[in-house]
C-alpha cells in the first residue's frame, strides 16, 4: 500500500514538474535556474519508480532527501512515513544481498502487500494455513521471504515428508522458509535418514536443515562471509547447524558412536558446534570417562557435558579437592557445564568440608535401582536458592582464608615457563623418569587416574602433562621441578605441603 | 526469549542463558516455546526452587518432550526427587 502510494506520490510530482517546464517554456530566466534541476529532479523520480516497481531491480535506492521532501510536501503521516523507510530498507538490504553474493537474483523478488494473497495460496497449496500464523512471525515471512525459495522449501519439505504443525512449529517454519533452501533440506534430509533418524526426529533438531553459514565467497575476494544471523539484528534469530551436524556425524562415527545413540539420549550433541564436540570427545576419552551408558537416560549426563568447552584444569581439581570428587564427577559430568573456573567457589566449599567435617558432609548418598549415587549438598553445591553463597560464609572476600590454602613458593616462575605450551600429548618417555618411578607406588589401585600420598589425591595426568611440559622446555627434573608439577593447581593446605615434599623428596 | 518473561524470569537471568548456551541449542529452545512453557509449568507445579539454574546450566531439560518428562519424573518418589534437584540440579541425571 505505501509502496504504491510513494509511487503515486512520485508520478504526480513528475507530472507537476513537466506542468513547470512547460509553463515555462519561454521563460529564459526561469530556465536558466530551474530546468536542469527540475530535469534531474525527475529522473531521480523515474529511478526510484522503476526500482519501487520491478521487483527484480539490482539497483540501491539513495534519494532518501528526495523522498523525504516528497512526504513532507504532501503531509504524508508520521507512520506512513516510517513504513515507506521500513521498506527502502528492506529493499537496500535485499540489493546489498544480491550484489555480495548472498542471493539470488530469483530473491531479490521482495513481497509486498498485493503478494499476501500469492502467499496464502503457497501456504495452503502445501497444506498450511499462513492465518494461523502468529502476526510476528506472518510479517517476518512477508518480510524476508522470497516467493520462489518458499515455494521451493515447500516443496523440498514435502518430499521429504517434513510436517510441521503450523501453530506449535511456527518458529521454526518461519526460520525454515527465510533460513533453508532446497538443496540443503536435500542434502541434510539424506544423511539424517541414512543415520536413522525419521522426518520428525529431524524437525526437533531443525536448525540442521539451515544454512549455517552463507559463505558464498565470490571471486572478489572483499565479501565476507555472511552469517544468517547478521542478517537479522533486530529481528527474530535464526541459526543453522547444517555444518556442524554434517560433521560432528562424522566425528562420532569415528569414534565409534552412532546417531541414533546421541539422538535418544542427548540428541544436541548432533548440532553442537564441532570445534567444541571434537575437543570434549579426545578429553573424555584421556580421562576415562565413558559415552556408554547400559540405562535408558533422559538427559545423559555425560553426553550433557559435552555440549560444553571442558578443561583439564577444572576436571583435575574435582579429582583432586575431595575424596567423592571423581566418583561425583564420572557420574555427574554436567557439573562441568556450571563449573568454568578454578576459583569457583564449589571447589573451596568441598575442601573445607572434608577438611572440617569429613568426606561425607559434602554429599548425599541416592540410591536408585540398587545402584548408589551422589548429590552434592545444596549448601555445597551453592547452586540451591537456599543455601546460595551461604556455606560457612566463603564468599570471593573470605574463600582464600577460611580455607587456609597455603600458596607454595619455588626458586623459579615455572609457570611463565610452560603456559601456552601445556599439551595433552604425554611423551612415551616421561613414564621411564625416576621422579613418576617413584611416585607409582602411590598410585591408587582402585583408580587409575589418581595418586594418593596418604590421603592426597592428585591427579596422574595433570603431573603427567605438567612434567612432560616442563622437560621439554628443557627444565631440568629435579625434587622442586617435580614438585612444582606434582601440586600445579592443587588445593594444599602448608601441612600437606611439607608432608607431600618429603614424600617424593630423591635428592640429598 | 522474551516468553520467559512471563514466568517472572528477568533480562539478566535471559543474558546467562544465551552466554551459557551453544546458540543452536538456543536457538532449538526458541523453536520449542509451548513444549518449555509447559515443563516450566510443571516444574513449577512439584515445587521445583532451581529452575532458573536448570535453565541456564541444563537447557536441553526443558526441551524434553513434556508428556515424558512427566511420566519419568513420575517414575520417581517425586517429591523426594524435587528435593534432590533443589539441592543439586545434577540430580536431574537421576530421571
Amino acid at each position: 500500500m505505501m509502496v504504491k502510494r510513494l509511487i503515486d506520490l512520485l508520478q504526480k510530482a513528475i507530472i507537476k514538474n513537466k506542468e513547470m517546464i512547460a509553463l515555462n517554456k519561454n521563460n529564459n530566466d526561469w530556465n536558466n535556474v530551474y530546468k536542469k534541476q527540475v530535469e534531474k529532479e525527475n529522473r531521480n523520480y523515474k529511478k526510484i519508480i522503476t526500482a519501487l516497481s520491478d521487483s527484480k531491480s539490482r539497483n540501491f535506492i539513495t534519494d532518501l532527501e528526495i523522498i523525504d521532501k516528497l512526504l513532507e510536501i504532501n503531509n504524508v503521516s508520521e507512520e506512513n512515513r516510517n513504513d515507506i523507510y521500513q521498506f527502502i530498507l528492506k529493499y537496500n538490504k535485499k540489493v546489498y544481498d544480491y550484489k555480495i553474493g548472498n542471493c539470488s537474483i530469483k530473491d531479490l523478488e521482495l513481497l509486498g502487500e498485493n503478494d499476501i494473497s500469492k502467499l496464502k495460496k503457497l501456504f495452503t497449496k502445501y497444506g498450511y494455513d499462513f492465518d494461523k500464523l502468529p502476526s510476528k512471525i506472518q510479517e517476518v515471512i512477508v518480510d524476508k521471504a522470497s516467493i520462489n525459495n518458499i515455494k521451493e522449501v515447500f516443496e523440498t519439505l514435502l518430499n521429504n515428508n517434513y510436517k510441521l504443525n503450523i501453530e506449535k512449529d511456527a518458529y521454526l517454519l518461519m526460520s525454515l522458509l527465510i533460513g533453508s533452501n532446497k538443496s540443503t533440506i536435500s542434502k541434510i534430509s539424506k544423511l539424517a535418514f541414512s543415520k536413522g533418524l525419521t522426518s520428525d526426529e529431524v524437525l526437533t533438531i531443525g536448525g540442521i536443515l539451515i544454512e549455517q553459514s552463507k559463505n558464498k565467497v565470490r571471486s572478489n575476494k572483499l565479501y565476507e562471509r555472511f552469517n544468517i544471523e547478521n542478517v537479522i539484528d533486530d529481528g527474530p534469530r535464526v541459526v543453522g547447524s547444517e555444518e556442524d551436524f554434517e560433521k560432528n556425524v562424522k566425528e562420532l562415527g569415528k569414534w565409534g558412536i552412532s546417531v541414533r545413540y546421541i539422538y535418544d539420549r542427548c540428541k544436541y550433541v548432533l548440532i553442537c558446534s564441532n570445534e567444541v564436540l571434537s575437543h570434549n570427545l579426545s578429553l573424555f576419552q584421556d580421562y576415562g570417562f565413558s559415552l556408554k551408558t547400559k540405562n535408558n537416560k533422559l538427559c545423559f549426563s555425560t553426553l550433557s557435558a559435552l555440549l560444553k568447552y571442558n578443561t583439564v584444569e577444572i576436571i583435575d581439581r574435582f579429582i583432586e579437592v575431595h575424596p567423592f570428587g571423581l566418583e561425583y564427577l564420572k557420574n555427574n559430568l554436567s557439573i562441568l557445564r556450571q563449573v568454568s573456573s578454578l576459583e569457583d567457589l564449589v571447589f573451596y566449599k568441598l575442601y573445607y568440608s572434608n577438611k572440617n567435617f569429613g568426606s561425607e558432609a559434602a554429599f548425599i548418598k541416592i540410591v536408585n535401582n540398587n545402584l548408589s549415587q551422589l548429590a552434592l549438598q545444596g549448601k555445597v553445591s551453592g547452586l540451591s536458592s537456599t543455601y546460595y553463597n551461604a556455606y560457612a560464609n566463603i564468599n570471593e572476600d573470605s574463600k582464600y582464608i577460611i580455607t587456609n590454602i597455603f600458596i607454595p613458593t619455588y626458586s623459579r616462575d615455572y609457570y611463565s615457563l610452560i603456559k601456552n605450551k601445556i599439551s595433552n600429548d604425554i611423551s612415551a618417555t616421561i613414564f621411564d623418569n625416576k621422579y613418576i618411578q617413584c611416585v607409582n607406588r602411590y598410585s591408587d589401585y582402585k583408580e587409575p587416574l589418581l595418586y594418593d600420598f596418604d590421603g592426597i589425591r592428585i591427579s596422574k595426568l595433570k603431573v603427567l602433562r605438567i612434567f612432560d611440559t616442563l622437560l621439554k622446555v628443557g627444565v631440568e627434573a629435579n625434587d622442586e621441578s617435580f614438585l612444582y608439577a606434582l601440586l600445579y593447581n592443587t588445593m594444599i593446605s602448608r601441612d600437606d605441603f611439607v608432608k607431600i615434599s618429603k614424600m617424593v623428596k630423591l635428592e640429598g | 526469549m522474551e516468553f520467559l518473561k512471563e514466568f517472572g524470569i528477568t533480562d539478566e537471568v535471559i543474558y546467562r542463558i544465551e552466554v551459557n548456551n551453544d546458540k543452536a541449542l538456543v536457538f532449538s529452545f526458541i523453536c520449542s516455546k509451548d513444549n518449555v512453557r509447559k515443563n516450566i509449568e510443571y516444574f513449577e507445579s512439584i515445587g521445583i526452587e532451581v529452575i532458573e539454574l536448570l535453565l541456564i546450566y541444563r537447557l536441553e531439560i526443558f526441551l524434553i518432550d513434556y508428556e515424558i518428562l512427566v511420566k519419568s519424573f513420575e517414575s520417581f518418589q517425586v517429591p523426594t526427587l524435587v528435593q534432590l534437584i533443589n539441592e543439586d540440579i545434577n540430580a536431574v541425571n537421576l530421571l
